[in-house]
């Protein structure tokens, strides 16, 4: 498992670094996109933890969060579209 | 199977890591608007296509990969429009007004 291992460590450093741009982004909608990244990265950490444990529970998971990161994003696009601040 | 499953998972990773070095060295929205349509859209297809390996099928995996090829750009175009707009101050579609 020490493959499954070198796969955590990356997506764990993807994280950290999308968590950067979430974090120092100059306007909102670099924010919006470090955030759909961020929860693209925790797609993959979701399944590789469901294939290291040997379940199939997360997959479930996995198919709440695709959902939810583009309902997020549209939503954030709609806010900047209509006008909301955008620093 | 399961080393090919792991090996699937892993360039998943990869390609997630290269998604998080691309999101914080690149210096425009735009560009990490694609880095994040496009890259992240692979790394995720490498750890879906992985898990269905590792568990031995299932309809999960399938209807994530395509519902994220389906939306992935969608939602990119969606920001990108936006940010075009707002920046360009247009008007949005139908001219209702109200925006």
């Amino acid at each position: 498992m020490s493959t499954a291992a070198v796969a955590l460590a990356l997506l764990g450093c993807a994280a950290a670094l999308c968590a950067v741009r979430v974090a120092a982004g100059p306007n909102f909608v670099d924010r919006v996109v470090a955030a759909d990244a961020l929860a693209a990265v925790l797609l993959n950490v979701v399944l590789t933890v469901g294939v290291v444990w040997n379940t199939r529970d997360y997959v479930d998971v996995a198919v709440v969060l695709a959902a939810l990161a583009f309902v997020g994003t549209v939503a954030a696009a709609r806010f900047v579209s209509r006008g909301g601040p955008l620093a | 199977m399961r080393e090919v499953a792991s090996l699937f998972l892993l360039a998943g990773a990869a390609f997630s890591f290269v998604a998080g070095v691309g999101m914080v060295r690149y210096r425009d929205t735009l560009s990490r608007l694609h880095v994040a349509g496009k890259v992240t859209t692979f790394g995720a297809a490498g750890a879906l296509v992985g898990s269905w390996l590792f568990h031995g099928g299932g309809w999960q995996e399938v209807a994530i990969l395509v519902f994220l090829l389906l939306t992935s750009p969608a939602g990119s175009h969606a920001l990108a429009r936006a940010l075009t707009r707002r920046v360009h101050r247009l008007p949005e579609w139908p001219y209702s007004g109200d925006s």
